[in-house]
Protein backbone atom coordinates (compact mmCIF):
# COMPACT_ATOMS: atom_id res chain seq x y z
CA UNK A 1 0.00 0.00 0.00
CA UNK A 2 1.25 3.47 -0.83
CA UNK A 3 1.72 5.90 2.02
CA UNK A 4 2.71 9.52 1.45
CA UNK A 5 4.95 10.99 4.14
CA UNK A 6 7.09 14.11 4.24
CA UNK A 7 10.86 13.69 4.40
CA UNK A 8 13.44 16.43 4.80
CA UNK A 9 16.61 16.93 2.83
CA UNK A 10 17.77 18.70 6.01
CA UNK A 11 20.59 21.19 6.00
CA UNK A 12 21.74 23.45 8.78
CA UNK A 13 21.26 27.16 8.36
CA UNK A 14 23.36 29.12 7.61
CA UNK A 15 24.72 26.48 5.27
CA UNK A 16 28.37 25.71 5.98
CA UNK A 17 28.98 29.16 7.45
CA UNK A 18 30.83 28.57 10.68
CA UNK A 19 33.11 31.22 12.13
CA UNK A 20 34.78 31.27 15.55
CA UNK A 21 34.92 35.06 15.56
CA UNK A 22 31.49 35.08 17.24
CA UNK A 23 32.61 33.19 20.37
CA UNK A 24 35.90 35.11 20.31
CA UNK A 25 34.09 38.45 20.58
CA UNK A 26 31.81 37.03 23.27
CA UNK A 27 34.83 35.75 25.25
CA UNK A 28 36.48 39.18 25.00
CA UNK A 29 33.23 40.70 26.25
CA UNK A 30 33.24 38.37 29.26
CA UNK A 31 36.83 39.40 30.07
CA UNK A 32 35.93 43.08 29.75
CA UNK A 33 32.82 42.71 31.90
CA UNK A 34 34.83 40.95 34.61
CA UNK A 35 37.23 43.93 34.62
CA UNK A 36 34.35 46.40 34.85
CA UNK A 37 32.85 44.45 37.75
CA UNK A 38 36.21 44.61 39.53
CA UNK A 39 36.33 48.37 39.02
CA UNK A 40 32.96 48.76 40.70
CA UNK A 41 34.10 46.53 43.54
CA UNK A 42 37.32 48.51 44.00
CA UNK A 43 35.36 51.75 44.09
CA UNK A 44 33.41 50.34 47.03
CA UNK A 45 30.13 50.82 45.24
CA UNK A 46 27.13 50.94 47.51
CA UNK A 47 24.69 53.44 46.10
CA UNK A 48 21.68 52.52 43.97
CA UNK A 49 23.23 53.62 40.68
CA UNK A 50 26.27 51.43 41.22
CA UNK A 51 24.08 48.52 42.31
CA UNK A 52 22.08 48.88 39.12
CA UNK A 53 25.25 49.05 37.05
CA UNK A 54 26.63 45.97 38.76
CA UNK A 55 23.41 44.11 38.08
CA UNK A 56 23.62 45.03 34.42
CA UNK A 57 27.26 43.97 34.13
CA UNK A 58 26.57 40.61 35.77
CA UNK A 59 23.58 40.04 33.50
CA UNK A 60 25.64 40.82 30.41
CA UNK A 61 28.47 38.58 31.65
CA UNK A 62 26.00 35.69 31.92
CA UNK A 63 24.68 36.36 28.44
CA UNK A 64 28.09 36.62 26.76
CA UNK A 65 29.42 33.50 28.50
CA UNK A 66 26.33 31.64 27.27
CA UNK A 67 27.03 32.84 23.72
CA UNK A 68 30.57 31.46 24.01
CA UNK A 69 29.23 28.08 25.10
CA UNK A 70 26.49 27.92 22.47
CA UNK A 71 28.66 29.00 19.54
CA UNK A 72 31.55 26.70 20.42
CA UNK A 73 29.16 23.77 20.85
CA UNK A 74 27.57 24.42 17.46
CA UNK A 75 30.89 24.57 15.60
CA UNK A 76 32.22 21.54 17.47
CA UNK A 77 29.02 19.53 17.07
CA UNK A 78 28.10 20.43 13.50
CA UNK A 79 31.34 21.34 11.72
CA UNK A 80 33.89 18.97 13.28
CA UNK A 81 33.58 15.52 11.74
CA UNK A 82 35.90 12.51 11.50
CA UNK A 83 38.63 14.14 9.34
CA UNK A 84 38.89 17.22 11.58
CA UNK A 85 38.73 15.16 14.78
CA UNK A 86 41.41 12.76 13.53
CA UNK A 87 43.66 15.74 12.75
CA UNK A 88 42.95 17.38 16.12
CA UNK A 89 42.05 14.64 18.63
CA UNK A 90 42.40 17.09 21.54
CA UNK A 91 39.45 19.12 20.29
CA UNK A 92 37.01 17.32 22.62
CA UNK A 93 39.00 18.09 25.76
CA UNK A 94 39.54 21.69 24.59
CA UNK A 95 35.81 22.19 24.05
CA UNK A 96 35.06 20.68 27.45
CA UNK A 97 37.62 23.01 29.06
CA UNK A 98 35.97 25.98 27.34
CA UNK A 99 32.59 24.90 28.75
CA UNK A 100 34.04 24.62 32.25
CA UNK A 101 35.89 27.93 32.07
CA UNK A 102 32.86 29.76 30.68
CA UNK A 103 30.89 28.36 33.63
CA UNK A 104 33.57 29.63 36.02
CA UNK A 105 33.18 33.07 34.46
CA UNK A 106 29.46 32.86 35.20
CA UNK A 107 29.93 31.60 38.75
CA UNK A 108 32.44 34.15 40.03
CA UNK A 109 34.13 37.43 39.20
CA UNK A 110 37.81 36.52 38.92
CA UNK A 111 39.21 38.38 35.86
CA UNK A 112 41.81 35.63 35.38
CA UNK A 113 39.02 33.29 34.25
CA UNK A 114 38.06 35.73 31.50
CA UNK A 115 41.64 35.89 30.24
CA UNK A 116 41.84 32.10 30.29
CA UNK A 117 38.55 31.84 28.40
CA UNK A 118 39.80 34.17 25.65
CA UNK A 119 43.00 32.14 25.38
CA UNK A 120 41.12 28.85 25.03
CA UNK A 121 38.70 30.20 22.45
CA UNK A 122 41.71 31.55 20.54
CA UNK A 123 43.14 28.05 20.45
CA UNK A 124 39.80 26.72 19.23
CA UNK A 125 39.83 29.37 16.47
CA UNK A 126 43.38 28.43 15.46
CA UNK A 127 42.38 24.77 15.14
CA UNK A 128 39.20 25.65 13.24
CA UNK A 129 41.08 27.71 10.64
CA UNK A 130 43.84 25.12 10.39
CA UNK A 131 41.24 22.47 9.44
CA UNK A 132 40.45 24.72 6.48
CA UNK A 133 44.12 25.17 5.59
CA UNK A 134 44.05 28.82 6.65
CA UNK A 135 46.89 30.21 8.73
CA UNK A 136 46.23 32.49 11.68
CA UNK A 137 48.10 35.30 13.40
CA UNK A 138 47.83 36.74 16.88
CA UNK A 139 46.82 40.39 17.03
CA UNK A 140 45.96 42.63 19.95
CA UNK A 141 42.27 43.47 20.25
CA UNK A 142 41.93 47.21 19.50
CA UNK A 143 39.63 47.73 22.50
CA UNK A 144 39.79 46.97 26.22
CA UNK A 145 40.90 44.56 27.59
CA UNK A 146 43.35 44.55 24.62
CA UNK A 147 43.99 40.83 24.85
CA UNK A 148 45.64 38.76 22.11
CA UNK A 149 43.19 37.43 19.51
CA UNK A 150 43.78 34.73 16.88
CA UNK A 151 42.68 35.92 13.45
CA UNK A 152 42.69 34.11 10.09
CA UNK A 153 45.03 35.38 7.40
CA UNK A 154 42.58 35.68 4.52
CA UNK A 155 43.24 36.47 0.88
CA UNK A 156 42.17 39.78 -0.63
CA UNK A 157 38.84 39.69 -2.50
CA UNK B 1 19.70 17.44 -2.05
CA UNK B 2 19.71 20.06 -4.78
CA UNK B 3 20.07 19.69 -7.73
CA UNK B 4 18.86 16.04 -7.62
CA UNK B 5 15.76 16.89 -5.61
CA UNK B 6 14.10 20.16 -4.77
CA UNK B 7 11.68 21.11 -2.02
CA UNK B 8 8.19 19.82 -2.85
CA UNK B 9 9.30 16.99 -5.15
CA UNK B 10 7.45 13.70 -4.81
CA UNK B 11 9.54 10.54 -4.56
CA UNK B 12 8.75 6.86 -4.62
CA UNK B 13 10.60 4.96 -1.91
CA UNK B 14 11.02 1.21 -2.14
CA UNK B 15 11.60 -0.63 1.13
CA UNK B 16 12.38 -4.05 -0.29
CA UNK B 17 15.14 -3.20 -2.78
CA UNK B 18 18.63 -3.56 -1.34
CA UNK B 19 20.31 -0.13 -1.38
CA UNK B 20 23.94 0.27 -2.31
CA UNK B 21 26.40 3.09 -1.82
CA UNK B 22 25.54 5.91 -4.21
CA UNK B 23 21.78 5.40 -4.01
CA UNK B 24 19.41 8.05 -2.72
CA UNK B 25 17.75 6.70 0.42
CA UNK B 26 15.38 7.67 3.20
CA UNK B 27 16.58 7.22 6.77
CA UNK B 28 14.73 7.76 10.00
CA UNK B 29 17.04 9.80 12.23
CA UNK B 30 16.68 10.46 15.94
CA UNK B 31 17.68 14.07 15.40
CA UNK B 32 15.33 15.22 12.65
CA UNK B 33 13.06 12.30 11.73
CA UNK B 34 12.71 11.12 8.13
CA UNK B 35 15.53 12.43 5.96
CA UNK B 36 16.38 11.92 2.30
CA UNK B 37 20.09 11.78 1.47
CA UNK B 38 22.61 9.93 -0.64
CA UNK B 39 24.13 6.79 0.85
CA UNK B 40 27.92 7.18 1.07
CA UNK B 41 28.86 4.24 3.30
CA UNK B 42 27.15 1.01 4.28
CA UNK B 43 28.19 -2.04 6.26
CA UNK B 44 26.41 -4.70 8.31
CA UNK B 45 25.78 -2.44 11.28
CA UNK B 46 25.87 1.16 10.15
CA UNK B 47 25.48 3.60 7.32
CA UNK B 48 26.46 7.17 6.49
CA UNK B 49 24.72 9.68 4.29
CA UNK B 50 25.48 13.04 2.68
CA UNK B 51 23.64 15.61 0.60
CA UNK B 52 24.19 16.27 -3.10
CA UNK B 53 24.37 20.03 -2.60
CA UNK B 54 28.05 20.77 -2.06
CA UNK B 55 27.34 24.26 -0.78
CA UNK B 56 25.28 23.05 2.15
CA UNK B 57 25.85 20.73 5.06
CA UNK B 58 23.82 18.89 7.66
CA UNK B 59 24.59 17.75 11.18
CA UNK B 60 23.60 14.20 10.18
CA UNK B 61 25.96 14.08 7.18
CA UNK B 62 28.88 11.66 7.49
CA UNK B 63 27.75 10.55 10.95
CA UNK B 64 27.50 6.76 11.45
CA UNK B 65 23.84 5.81 11.87
CA UNK B 66 22.47 2.38 12.83
CA UNK B 67 21.67 0.32 9.76
CA UNK B 68 18.12 -0.32 10.95
CA UNK B 69 17.45 3.39 10.45
CA UNK B 70 17.40 2.82 6.70
CA UNK B 71 13.81 2.93 5.48
CA UNK B 72 14.21 2.43 1.77
CA UNK B 73 15.73 3.34 -1.56
CA UNK B 74 14.37 6.19 -3.66
CA UNK B 75 13.67 4.95 -7.16
CA UNK B 76 11.48 7.56 -8.77
CA UNK B 77 11.01 11.29 -8.37
CA UNK B 78 8.43 13.71 -9.69
CA UNK B 79 9.69 17.24 -10.04
CA UNK B 80 7.30 20.10 -9.41
CA UNK B 81 7.61 21.66 -12.85
CA UNK B 82 8.63 18.71 -14.96
CA UNK B 83 7.76 15.08 -15.21
CA UNK B 84 8.87 11.85 -13.69
CA UNK B 85 12.54 10.99 -13.52
CA UNK B 86 14.53 8.04 -12.32
CA UNK B 87 16.71 8.78 -9.30
CA UNK B 88 20.05 7.37 -10.36
CA UNK B 89 22.89 6.12 -8.23
CA UNK B 90 25.87 8.50 -8.06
Amino acid sequence: MLRIETVQAHCDIPCKIYDPSLPQVAALSVARLLDLIQEIDLAGGSDVAQAAQLSRLVSQKEEQATIVKDEIRIIWGDYFKDPQIEAFPDIHSLVHSIMMTASKCKQNVDPANGVELVSMVNRFAEIFWETKGIKTKMVTAPYPPALPVAQPILEDA
Amino acid sequence: MSPTLLSGDLVLVCGWLKPKVGDVVVVNTEQVGLVIKRLIALDEDSLQVAGDNLSSDSSINRIPLPRDRLKGKVILGKEQRRGLKLIKAA
